[in-house]
């Protein structure tokens, strides 16, 4: 393996050209998304469908239009948007496990995709599920499932579920990676060596505090309006073909989720390569990986993976600049150490 | 019947792996383009959202100038009304106005890129221009057929009336998705649009300067460290690439950090050139790339000053070592440590190109 070899150009970027380039993935690696993200999803949108599907539904059956009709289809985009919203890091698993292999190898199997996400998921659902607030808010709905609109429960704590995980995410948006693809432990116990996930995250994390919560403003920002357009194309699509212009059941249950998964989806990619680019500015992994790639050609295989000193470690804490613990913390000599280890 | 059946063969048969991996050069927004001429240039493309700022500016600026025209029309239509009498003059307004839309809604794009190489002001702010696929500048038919076809690209166009039939907010709040250019763009190499398909156009970053700098080396260490590589070393294609890339970034990185990257290749190379081991593998990757690019060019032999004794030659190690003893014990004895530093720099010389020395 080559590791400066790899199917991903690695070089700086911009906000805007990561956009554009996680386009051109898209075509590239279509599979990570229409089995990767579809499969992360289905789980959590058939949760959404049993936990807010009732309100549709239960309209749809009343069969009377009339002014809580439009408040109850208000509340039902409410509650699915905030759910996708908190949920797509974790339904993105697969996807950023795969693409993070498909750097270096093309067509990674997806029997170790699914196998090395399993291998952490307790990681993923208490980071990224409880603490994230995605499980919380699901919880908050199914407390008041059947029920009429709750104003603390459906709004504020809502709201406020929604600014923590957006507080959390702007600032340490790279734990997904950090915790699949570094393969950095919670807590990183009596083990000197190890480098925990909150540690990792605050090496990569802290210096590029303020860019880091710009460029998810600016993503955001572009990604919602993906989601809009996407909704709005769907539902175009949908009037042209059943030459009907009635919001319906299908609109509601299906293609307002759809065009949220896709938004979703497509948030992940732009997130994977943030998070490479991010690794290129503070920590020089493209010339890491060259350097490597040299070592390798030059003096064999086993030079590309020589362990770094400890004393090394102790030295980067201070600049701020990513550790070797990772690296040994993640198996040795494979793509995975390759994208995980700094 | 059978030429067809044949196509379709053709068409769905798997492509050999030989081919797959021909073609399955590393992904990015760059794109080598050959001209006619046999000229090969790199260009970065520019896809939706590297456009997308540039076409809001356009958008602003398209506004601006219509609110002005309209200003300047209602002013003119004033004092010409004071003068001649105020008859057919609101419709001659309404007219001209009507016209001035027409004209700057579909011909703003054309009248810039075909005049200004392919830059709309909001383009050239963003530093984006359009040219033919085939690397040349574009002529004024592709920049009609492109800017034409853009109202295809922005489509579709809808509005969420059904959500709330009985609230004008929806129905009044029309979004055009550009879903069917996105669409495109997904599907084609060059990022291009219908419109660009159509004119055979592309949109890339205008940018000129594709080299790498060559990094200035201030530090006296270097070129010492450098001529102690031995005499029949040259760096391989390869190897000079990542020593300039290094070079080049090195400067944004932590000294922690550069010696965390560096010694991956300075570890086994100390051994190869038969180095101390306490030589900073940052300084020595930094040495070897003064040797492959900055040597040669450099006419007068560097002035090393207090470093001109100083071996790192593994073999040398022992004698400096003793010697950096035996003047640690003279100093000891002496009563001017600041005149022991001067006249006798083996001291020094122990740990001046070991990673301690670095701040």
């Amino acid at each position: 393996m080559q590791l400066d070899r790899t199917h991903v150009k690695v070089r700086p970027r911009s906000l805007s050209e990561i956009g554009d380039l996680a386009l051109m993935l898209i075509r590239q690696y279509p599979q990570a998304l229409l089995v990767g993200f579809f499969l992360g999803a289905l789980p959590w949108a058939l949760c959404n469908l049993l936990l807010v599907g009732w309100l549709p539904l239960s309209e749809t059956i009343e069969n009377v239009y009339d002014e809580e009709t439009i408040e109850q289809r208000y509340r039902y985009i409410w509650l699915m948007t905030c759910l996708i919203y908190l949920q797509s890091p974790l339904a993105g698993a697969f996807t950023t496990y795969y693409i993070g292999q498909a750097i270096f190898e093309e067509r990674p199997p997806w029997q170790r995709v699914f196998r090395e996400t399993a291998a952490v998921s307790l990681r993923l659902l208490w980071s990224l599920g409880i603490v994230r607030g995605a499980i919380p808010a699901m919880l908050l709905v199914l407390s008041n499932w059947g029920g009429e609109f709750a104003l603390g429960r459906e709004l504020f704590w809502m709201f406020v579920l929604l600014i923590w995980a957006t507080a959390i995410r702007s600032f340490r948006p790279f734990l997904p990676e950090i915790l699949l693809l570094e393969r950095c432990p919670i807590f990183a116990g009596g083990n000197a060596t190890a480098l925990s996930a909150g540690r990792r995250s605050r090496l990569l994390h802290n210096p590029l505090g303020g860019d880091l919560f710009g460029r998810f403003a600016l993503a955001g920002s572009l990604i919602a309006l993906l989601a809009l357009g996407l909704f709005y194309s769907l539902v175009f699509t949908f009037e042209a073909v059943t030459n009907t212009s009635q919001w319906s059941l299908t609109v509601t249950l299906v293609l307002l989720p759809l065009a949220l998964w896709m938004a979703a989806g497509f948030s992940v990619l732009v997130r994977f390569l943030s998070y490479l680019d991010c690794r290129i500015r503070l920590e020089g992994w493209e010339v890491e990986l060259s350097l490597r790639a040299e070592a390798m050609r030059q003096f064999g295989e086993e030079s590309g993976f020589s362990p770094s000193p400890a004393t090394v470690s102790g030295a980067a804490t201070v600049s701020g600049a990513a550790t070797s613990s990772a690296a040994d913390a993640s198996p040795a000599a494979s793509p995975a150490s390759a994208v995980g280890a700094p | 019947m059978v030429v067809e059946r044949t196509m379709i063969a053709v068409l769905f048969a798997p492509v050999p792996t030989k081919r797959r991996m021909a073609v399955s050069a590393p992904l990015d927004t760059t794109i080598e383009v050959v001209t006619p001429e046999n000229i090969a240039f790199d260009y970065q493309l520019a896809g939706p959202f590297r456009r997308l700022p540039a076409y809001l500016i356009d958008v602003a600026i398209r506004l601006v100038t219509f609110l002005a025209i309209i200003f300047l029309v209602m002013m003119s239509g004033m004092l010409a009304g004071g003068l001649f009498g105020s008859g057919l003059l609101p419709a001659l307004g309404a007219a001209v106005l009507l016209i001035l839309y027409f004209l700057q809604a579909w011909f703003y794009g054309v009248f810039f890129e075909a005049y200004f190489n392919g830059r709309t002001p909001g383009k050239w702010i963003c530093g984006l221009r359009v040219i033919s696929d085939d690397g040349h500048p574009i002529t004024g038919m592709q920049a009609l057929i492109r800017n034409l076809l853009r109202a295809i690209d922005l489509m579709p166009a809808t509005t969420l009336a059904a959500l709330d039939p009985e609230d004008s907010f929806f129905a009044m709040l029309p979004l055009m998705t550009g879903m069917v250019g996105l669409v495109t763009m997904l599907s084609t190499r060059r990022l291009q649009r219908l419109g660009d398909l159509a004119a055979g156009t592309m949109v890339v970053m205008d940018e000129r300067n594709w080299t790498l700098p060559v990094a200035r080396v201030d530090d006296l260490r270097v070129p010492a460290l450098s001529s102690f590589v031995p005499a029949d070393y040259r760096a391989t294609p390869t190897m000079a690439k990542a020593l300039a890339n290094y070079a080049e970034r090195r400067l944004y990185l932590s000294p922690p950090r550069r010696r965390e990257i560096a010694r991956h290749l300075a570890v086994p190379l100390l051994d190869r050139f038969e180095f101390r081991r306490d030589v900073d593998p940052d300084l020595l990757l930094y040495a070897i790339y003064y040797r492959t690019f900055l040597a040669d060019g450099v006419a007068e032999a560097p002035q090393l000053g207090s470093l001109s004794g100083f071996s790192p030659l593994a073999k040398d190690a022992q004698f400096q070592d003793a010697t950096a003893a035996h003047t640690t014990a003279a100093a000891a004895t002496q009563p001017s440590a600041t005149h022991t530093a001067a006249t006798q720099p083996s001291a020094d010389h122990a740990t001046a190109l070991s990673p301690e020395d670095r701040s």
